[in-house]
């Protein structure tokens, strides 16, 4: 398409502009600098002042949010280096709150919580702001969960599932895999049609940039916002991060789509607020934290929410990171975190070194809402996967006393072990729902029972991949119909004794 | 830092009811603003006078040697004793600060800063006087800046706000309006 814009037509545009533009002046209230440090300032003046409000630094061309309101002065933290501001300069105030460009635009870029690119490529041209704070959704704007948000991972989506519209922590010690369970969710949702925002707060930012490379390497930033408020950024800024998230995730909930956030993680937010806090000399509660850190994440969680069909429809899920010390979940932050979500993934050491991988506790894991998210299929299965490993995992404990174990017990304990070892999955390797139904019917139904433990890892690969090459039908049935009726059961069945009948142990 | 404004504040609401008692409004105000100025002048000798070591009546015939010289009056000579003795006298150029905003609000005036890109002409200065002192419903204490950065047109401070009619923030405002 050849469409040429004559010089005449821009003028005549900018003209058009130029007659309505009527403001000739600006009146703002203006204070000084008192004092300054540790990227908090103290202003002078601005009695006005109302408490978010973006105030402006001329001479330093930076904005700063008003925290605390006095009797003489108000509290400010600086979205920026505090070494340039000095005492007596001049503060406006703005009568804006904090907002964030938001849209289409900024899919597959990686931005700051103050929605300026830090990728390098080019600016982004938003339509739309947001204002980073907003009131959650009430009750009747709402409806319950009952789509699922498929993670890819066999564990989770068999026996903690998540459903759209959720919040599911994700807890656990340093190193046992809360990023991977989070990215491998963002992995998974290709296709599916919803929009991901990872928000990475307080990390390295050679760990961000790896995540995005990763993100890259399976095709997902072409869905995917990155707000990256990295180690290296002022304590303000990392407390903005999630509220900036998730204003840039709920563009996508107003207009009835799908999105997905991920907070990794709250503990350094609670960390860079207890930081301000302190600075901005408000009194320090339980673990020096201040007494609304419950509210700061609270309101911040309380955002994710299934809209009712009359609003769209649309749906935000979050899922919290948050890291233990030794494995402690009763110290302040988890312990508020954890009654805030709808359930917890909870990821341990000793089975990360054991080899069980994702670490996930299944005892000690639950999801509240997601299971009236669960298609048929899976309930089908993940109903005798939970109640046999139960049995298993206390039998198993019964057992290292060395005694005489009867028949059954033996069978129960063999069927837990190969249970166990199918519930493994590496990184990056997320399964579809037809998929992941299939791997553990063969586990819950006993067909594993005679395979020796080590093989059970080839067994799944093979039969994954017969299923693909010979029997995509059954997979497209379950996928189709989201449930396993009896003539599906019949064909299965048979699939599976075929299989057996080549497989080589 | 904060502790300063209402230390000021205080010390300050005390004088000036007391000088307006007294009918010793106009006397104190000039006495402070030399005093004021004399600590900008001398920038020992609010530090001379709070420092712990020096005896409080060293301190107290320094403040009548003071007097004599500067032909204080004995209400601003009480004051700064009673300063001295609270401990409070290195916030002597804040409670002056503070009595004059309180001294201008009793005789209708308010302070009122002008950003020109050039010096105002005595014509501008007048009207200046003229709608503004008619929009504040106050006498004016004018201070004019010239800042040629501002292009054109004026930038007014009064009471904490900024009126702000130069021609460099118009060119921004249309900016940020041909962007959007």
């Amino acid at each position: 398409m050849n469409v040429r814009i004559s010089p005449e037509e821009i003028s005549s545009v900018i003209r058009s502009r130029l007659e309505s533009f009527s403001k000739s002046y600006e009146l703002a209230q203006v204070g000084q600098v008192l004092e300054v440090g540790d990227g908090i300032a103290r202003i002078y003046g601005l009695e006005d002042a109302m408490a978010g409000e973006l105030v402006f630094f001329p001479k330093q061309n930076m904005y700063g949010m008003v925290l605390n309101l006095e009797e003489e002065s108000v509290g400010v933290c600086l979205f920026g280096d505090d070494s340039e501001v000095k005492e007596g300069d001049e503060v406006r105030c703005t009568g804006r709150i904090a907002e964030v460009p938001v849209g289409d635009a900024l899919i597959g870029r990686v931005v700051n919580p103050l929605g300026i690119p830090v990728d390098g490529k080019g600016e982004i041209k938003a339509d739309r702001f947001r204002p980073i704070e907003r009131i959650a959704p009430g009750v009747i704007e709402r409806q319950p969960v009952k789509e699922p948000l498929q993670t890819g991972i066999k564990a989770i989506d068999a026996m903690i599932p998540i459903g759209r519209g959720q919040r599911e922590l994700i807890i656990g010690d340093r190193q046992t895999g809360k990023t991977a369970i989070a990215l491998d969710t963002i992995i998974n949702q290709k296709g599916k049609g919803v929009v991901c925002v990872y928000v990475a707060i307080g990390q390295k930012n050679s760990t961000i940039a790896n995540i995005v490379k990763t993100l890259e390497r399976f095709g997902a930033m072409e869905y995917t916002i990155v707000v990256a408020a990295g180690a290296s950024e002022p304590a303000p800024l990392l407390y903005i991060a999630p509220y900036a998230g998730c204003a840039m995730a709920e563009e996508f909930l107003e207009t009835g789509r799908h999105a997905l956030i991920i907070y990794d993680d709250l503990t350094k937010h609670a960390q860079a607020y207890r930081e301000m806090s302190l600075l901005l000399r408000r009194p320090p509660g339980r673990e020096a934290y201040p007494g609304d850190i419950f509210y700061a994440h609270s309101r911040l969680l309380e955002r994710a929410c299934k809209y009712s069909d009359a609003k769209g429809g649309g749906s935000l899920t979050a899922l919290p990171i948050i890291e233990t010390q030794a494995g402690d979940v009763t110290t302040y932050i988890p312990t508020n975190v954890i009654s805030i979500t709808d359930g917890q993934i909870y990821l341990e050491t000793n089975l990360f070194y054991q080899g069980v991988r994702p670490a996930i506790n299944v005892g000690l894991s639950v999801s509240r809402v997601g299971g009236n998210a669960q298609v048929k299929a899976m309930k089908q299965v993940a109903g005798r996967l939970r109640l046999d490993l139960a049995q298993y995992r206390e039998m198993e404990a019964f057992a290292q006393f060395g005694t005489e174990l009867d028949k059954a017990t033996i069978a129960q304990l063999e069927r837990g072990r190969r249970l166990v070892e199918l519930l493994k999955q590496p990184q990056y390797q997320p399964l579809s729902m037809p998929e992941e139904v299939m791997v553990l019917y063969v586990g819950v139904n006993g067909y594993l029972d005679d395979i020796p433990l080590d093989r059970v890892k080839r067994f799944e690969e093979e039969w994954l991949s017969t299923l693909r090459s010979e029997y995509p039908h059954i997979l497209e049935e379950i996928e189709k119909a989201k449930e396993i009726s009896p003539e599906l059961e019949e064909k299965i069945k048979k699939a599976i004794e075929k299989f057996k009948e080549r497989f080589q142990v | 830092m904060d502790d300063k404004f209402l230390i000021a504040e205080k010390y300050a609401q005390a004088l000036f009811s007391y000088a307006k008692d007294n009918n010793l409004i106009e006397e104190v105000m000039s006495d402070l603003l030399l005093l004021k100025e004399a600590s900008g002048l001398v920038p020992d000798f609010l530090r001379w006078m709070s420092v712990p070591i020096i005896p409080l009546e060293r301190k107290v015939e320094f403040v009548e040697e003071i007097k004599r010289a500067f032909g204080l009056s004995d209400a601003v000579e009480y004051f700064l004793r009673i300063l001295m003795e609270k401990k409070r006298i290195r916030f002597l150029p804040d409670i002056v600060e503070r009595f004059r905003i309180l001294y201008n609000t009793f005789h209708h005036r308010v302070d009122v800063r002008v950003v020109s890109a050039r010096a105002l002409s005595e014509s501008e200065r007048q009207l200046f006087l003229h709608i503004w002192g008619a929009y504040l419903k106050r006498w004016i204490n004018l201070v004019e800046e010239v800042d040629e950065d501002i292009l054109g047109g004026i930038k007014v401070y009064f009471r904490g706000y900024l009126y702000d009619a130069s021609l460099k923030k118009r060119l921004e405002l249309l900016k940020e309006e041909l962007v959007r």
